[in-house]
């Protein structure tokens, strides 16, 4: 899967890609076809060049030379199209020559820094020699023309021409035989540099890969140190966070000035169900745990103090499906076939990560509850990675159980308002043995202002009931 | 001549009243006599120009000769059929229909087509931009009926071409002509107003007596039908963002306190109502004002219809010139008569 298409895909992601600090056009769009990673060697090899970078940006001595490469990447082009045009041997026009020398000036540029300040996260190869081939005057300047010391011939039309321009005697006819004659020579010099650049293809292509390389590294380093992000460390076993935080709804709390509370959490094989009240975070949990998965998977540092993960192959996600409507399902139906290829993927023995959340709902408590159970029963057998939040009491199967700490008892007598509701509820997961669920559904409407009148009389149907 | 005064500006427009109203001719007289002046100047369009061929009419059209030294900007597509030897100094990212925009600085002289920024906010920006490749001025071939780029808000000063292509009958070319030079020649507001009103992108607004700034909440100029009993309830001077249409100035010069109004627009190029609806407004007592006023340099003519008709060129300059007041040149002429 392509980076671009799991943006869409995992809530968040976009967020963290967004808020890269990346300098050229042509990083962005490398950035987007990253793919990813399946093996450990991968990732671990991603993760540490990501640490490399943060250690530079670390380092207050070097402050001024990533600025200068900043700087110096912020000017990069995307010159891919004219790369493959010189690894297919074609000629180049004056454009692509242009592009070509103004990028191969940069990376030479960039090159001196990073050889300077001994930098060597990447390696640049060294473009001196196509540099050559492009600026026979030696300016060192990005600009480019067929010179006159390409070839005695031209330069000697271009002074002919000139002279008779200057002859208002001159006819146009002989002017525009001289023109055409002109193109001719222009474009035999054209095709003589592109034969000379020809055996650098491989150099300009690598060039090309580890300017990206550089520019995104340096990119999610900065991010990694301003997010507090850390390196993860990988695990066959349990993936264990502490501290996991969602950075945008961080983000958000911060603006509101309100805190975000990390958590602590375990995923072992196995599923896992995770109780709590209304506003507790459960679908925040799991949009989290996602979004660390993913950021890991493609070789960025994870939003947590300490983490460490157990590769996937696949994030399967059940948040709520806005998109049933539209394609004319129910909601409930839609969840169901979503459900359903969940199911089949992990018969197929996919090693996948599943987060469902409130598996069931839209149905009615008693059926739901046997979905749930079942659902729980089946990862728990199948050893699939699996958290399901779930507001269902009595859910027996044997699986293990989680729940938000919730309300905070004693400080449960203040004022209490929609606005302050955060400061009220310990987000924390501890181990559940009981097999009923907090029932808080009421105080917590009471809290949002919903109509009394209506609630007091869900009380008395409550109340009837028990 | 003109020619010193174009040197003072960072940007000149140069626009035609109508296709071939002798705009190129224009073009490429100052493009000679600034060469020798010791100034950087750059050469843009906005949108396509520079055809060999007339896009809309197929009539020939002469090219425009770029001089040693100058920086043009055109696209990919026209820059490759240039006809001179030139420094490739930029590509740009943004793409227009002919591709990205190429800067480069002509290295021998010689013909090139021009074409530009589709729109006058990117002109803008390019304007600007060439400052970094230590240009004095930038000169903007103006396309097929765009006034709009010799807004003040775009181009510092501009040239206006005008000829027997927009008619045939002189004293009517003099009547339409000096119908737009009325508009360029309009004055600016109170400075203070100015100031109030030049961040206002949209809407109809009204000052009062204290030079109050009040929203009408009349979104578009059309739509003030509907809402005619609001208009002057806080007094005559009104505020239009956009376009002026025949509509408003209509509406404005019913009223009966029609000597009392006085109607605010950005600039020239924001009047769209035909002659006939501003003089009659005018006349009746009406005021206009700008925020931002025109500087006009200079009015060239050209005598020549595309569809070979020749008015006479002594007569027609007279004539415009007693209408305008200003000198008007011929600069076709002024060029045979120095071969001569």
């Amino acid at each position: 899967m392509f980076l671009r298409s799991a943006i869409e895909e995992v809530n968040g992601f976009r967020y963290m890609i967004d808020q890269l600090e990346i300098q050229s056009g042509l990083a962005k769009r490398v950035l987007n076809t990253q793919l990813y990673l399946h093996t450990k060697e991968e990732i671990v090899a991603k993760l540490d060049k990501t640490e490399a970078a943060v250690n530079l940006l670390r380092d207050s001595l070097l402050t001024d030379t990533i600025t200068k490469i900043n700087v110096k990447l912020m000017q990069v082009k995307d010159i891919r199209g004219t790369a493959n045009r010189i690894t297919e041997s074609q000629a180049l026009d004056d454009i692509e020559l242009f592009e070509l020398k103004s990028f191969s000036l940069l990376v030479m540029e960039i090159r001196q820094l990073l050889l300077a300040a001994r930098i060597d996260v990447v390696v640049l190869p060294d473009l001196e020699p196509v540099v050559n081939i492009l600026d026979p005057e030696k300016m060192r300047i990005p600009h480019f023309y067929v010179y006159d010391a390409y070839s005695e011939e031209l330069a000697a039309l271009r002074a002919k021409m000139k002279a008779l321009k200057m002859d208002a005697k001159t006819e146009d006819k002989q002017l525009d035989q001289l023109q055409f004659e002109h193109t001719m020579l222009e474009d035999r010099v054209r095709e003589e540099l592109s034969t000379r650049i020809h055996p650098y293809k491989q150099e300009i292509n690598e060039a090309i890969a580890q300017v990206a390389t550089l520019d995104i590294l340096l990119a999610k380093a900065k991010q990694a140190i301003e997010m507090r992000l850390c390196k993860p460390e990988i695990t066959e076993t349990v993936t264990r966070y502490k501290n996991i935080f969602n950075p945008q709804v961080k983000e958000v709390l911060r603006q509101e000035g309100k805190k975000f509370q990390a958590i602590d959490i375990d995923i072992a094989p196995g599923a896992c169900l995770i109780t709590g009240a209304n506003m507790a975070g459960k679908s925040v949990i799991l949009k989290t745990v996602a979004l660390a998965q993913t950021l890991f998977q493609f070789g960025f540092y994870v939003p947590a103090e300490h983490a460490e993960i157990a590769l996937v192959d696949e994030v399967l996600l059940c948040i709520g499906d806005e998109q049933s409507e539209l394609s004319g399902l129910s909601s409930y139906a839609s969840e169901m076939l979503r459900l359903n290829t969940i199911v089949q993927d992990v018969k197929a023995g996919k090693n996948a990560l599943i987060l469902i959340d409130e598996l069931a709902r839209t149905t009615n408590p008693a059926e739901g509850k046997a979905i749930v159970n079942a659902t729980l029963d089946f990862l728990t057998d199948k050893g699939a990675r699996s958290l399901i939040t779930s507001h269902y009491s009595g859910i027996k199967a044997g699986c293990r159980k989680m729940r938000v700490k919730g309300f905070i008892k004693d400080k449960i007598n203040g004022q209490l308002t929609i606005n302050n509701i955060n400061e009220f509820i310990d987000y924390s997961l501890v181990e559940d043995t009981q097999n009923s669920v907090p029932q808080e559904a009421m105080r917590i409407a009471r809290i949002l202002g919903i109509d009394d009148e209506l609630l007091d009389k869900a009380e008395n149907y409550l109340e009837q009931n028990l | 001549m003109f020619i010193e005064e174009i040197l003072k500006y960072n940007s000149i427009a140069i626009v035609g009243l109508a296709k071939n109203a002798g705009k190129t001719e224009c073009l490429n007289y100052i493009l000679r006599h600034v060469k020798n002046t010791g100034k950087r100047f750059a050469l843009t369009s906005i949108g396509i120009d520079g055809e060999s061929k007339d896009q809309v009419c197929q009539t020939p059209k002469p090219e425009i000769e770029i001089f040693e030294d100058m920086i043009f900007i055109t696209s990919e597509m026209h820059y490759r059929s240039k006809r001179l030897v030139a420094e490739i100094m930029d590509v740009s990212t943004q793409q227009t229909s002919l591709g990205r925009l190429v800067t480069a600085r002509a290295v021998s002289s010689g013909k090139v087509l021009l074409s530009g920024p589709a729109d006058t906010g990117s002109l803008r920006t390019l304007i600007h931009e060439m400052k970094r490749f230590d240009v004095d001025t930038t000169i903007v071939d103006g396309a097929l009926s765009r006034l709009s780029l010799s807004s003040p808000a775009v181009t510092e000063a501009m040239v206006l071409a005008t000829g027997a292509a927009l008619s045939c009958n002189i004293p009517q070319l003099v009547r339409k002509t000096k119908y737009v030079y009325d508009l360029i020649c309009l004055d600016e507001a109170a400075p203070d107003i100015i100031r109030k009103l030049t961040g206002i992108e949209q809407g109809v607004w009204s000052i009062d007596e204290e030079g109050n700034v009040h929203d009408l909440d009349i979104p578009s100029v059309f739509m003030l039908e509907n809402r005619k009993e609001d208009v002057f309830k806080h007094g005559n001077t009104l505020y239009v963002a956009g376009a002026i249409s025949d509509k408003l100035l209509h509406f404005l010069r019913q009223q009966k306190q029609i000597r009392e109004i006085t109607l605010i627009m950005r600039d020239f190029t924001k009047m769209f109502a035909s002659m006939e609806t501003y003089y009659a407004f005018v006349k009746k007592g009406g005021t206009i004002r700008v925020l931002q006023k025109s500087k006009l340099l200079a009015v060239c003519i050209n005598p020549q219809s595309p569809d070979g008709y020749c008015l006479d060129s002594d007569e027609l300059r007279v004539a415009m010139q007693e209408s305008l007041g200003i000198p008007v040149y011929d600069v076709k002429r002024i060029e045979n008569l120095k071969i001569q």
